[in-house]
């Protein structure tokens, strides 16, 4: 079935694959929101919530930050 | 094509800048630009506040397109590329609650910024497309009602949306400034 799937998905019409990419990017998106909130909530830093996403303090600062005051 | 820019034009694009980057958007795009045009104070403005289109009104707009849940053929095309959505959304509504997937805000590719975001390919061909809207109405410099001539010409799937959603399209506000002008 995995077999199946990866061969649809490599003959797969462009316009399916790209809105595959569009919804994976949403998902991670909606994700990360969700995560971040509960993160923080539960009190981790900007520090351990970066790290495991790879990114700096300040970036993820920057991109959530916002949020948390609203 | 910059030099030609009348000063209310030259404003709504500095309003569009500002506003993408106040959004968190990394460039500046039509749909930007249609929002800056509707900031300024000109005869356009006035023309898109008369058909509804209002700075809020489009914000609200475009922030309802980008906090979209997920439909069908979101979740049929993940599943195409192998993700189980249904699974996803499963997980996700165990730990976060439910409904945690069906809408929200989106996460930005960074978060506000004081400095203003660039033009963007769809920004600059909407500014490319007023100038040739300038050209053929025989005026010398690119006014607000060109930009939005220049926006809603062959807009982005993402600005198309907006603007079906306000029920503005090429003809009839090229209709309304005609009108308006006579």
């Amino acid at each position: 079935v995995a077999n199946d799937v990866a061969a649809d998905a490599a003959s797969a019409d462009p316009a399916v694959g790209l809105q595959a990419v569009a919804a994976m990017r949403r998902l991670a998106d909606r994700l990360e929101v969700l995560h971040v909130r509960r993160a923080r909530s539960m009190g981790w830093s900007w520090q351990q919530i970066a790290d495991p996403l790879g990114v700096t303090r300040q970036a993820v600062h920057k991109k959530h930050a916002g949020e948390e005051a609203r | 094509m910059f030099e030609r820019l009348s000063k209310p034009a030259k404003n709504a694009i500095t309003a569009a800048c500002a506003e993408a980057a106040r959004r968190g958007d990394r460039l500046t795009d039509d749909v930007h630009l249609l929002i800056g045009c509707s900031m300024v104070r000109s005869d356009t403005s006035s023309m898109l506040k008369d058909a509804g289109a209002t700075r809020s009104r489009i914000i609200e707009v475009l922030d309802g397109l980008d906090n979209e849940g997920f439909n069908e053929d979101d979740v049929r095309a993940l599943a195409m590329v192998g993700v189980n959505f249904e699974a996803i959304a499963r997980a996700a509504e165990d730990v976060f609650g439910k409904g945690a997937l069906d809408a929200g805000p989106r996460s930005r590719l960074r978060g506000p910024t004081k400095r203003a975001a660039r033009l963007g390919p769809s920004g600059k061909q909407a500014v490319a497309q007023a100038l040739s809207e300038t050209i053929n109405a025989d005026a010398r410099r690119i006014g607000v009602e060109h930009l939005v001539l220049g926006v809603l010409h062959d807009p982005s799937p993402r600005c198309r949306a907006v603007t079906v959603m306000l029920d503005l399209d090429y003809d009839s506000v090229r209709a309304r400034l005609a009108e308006r002008s006579g």
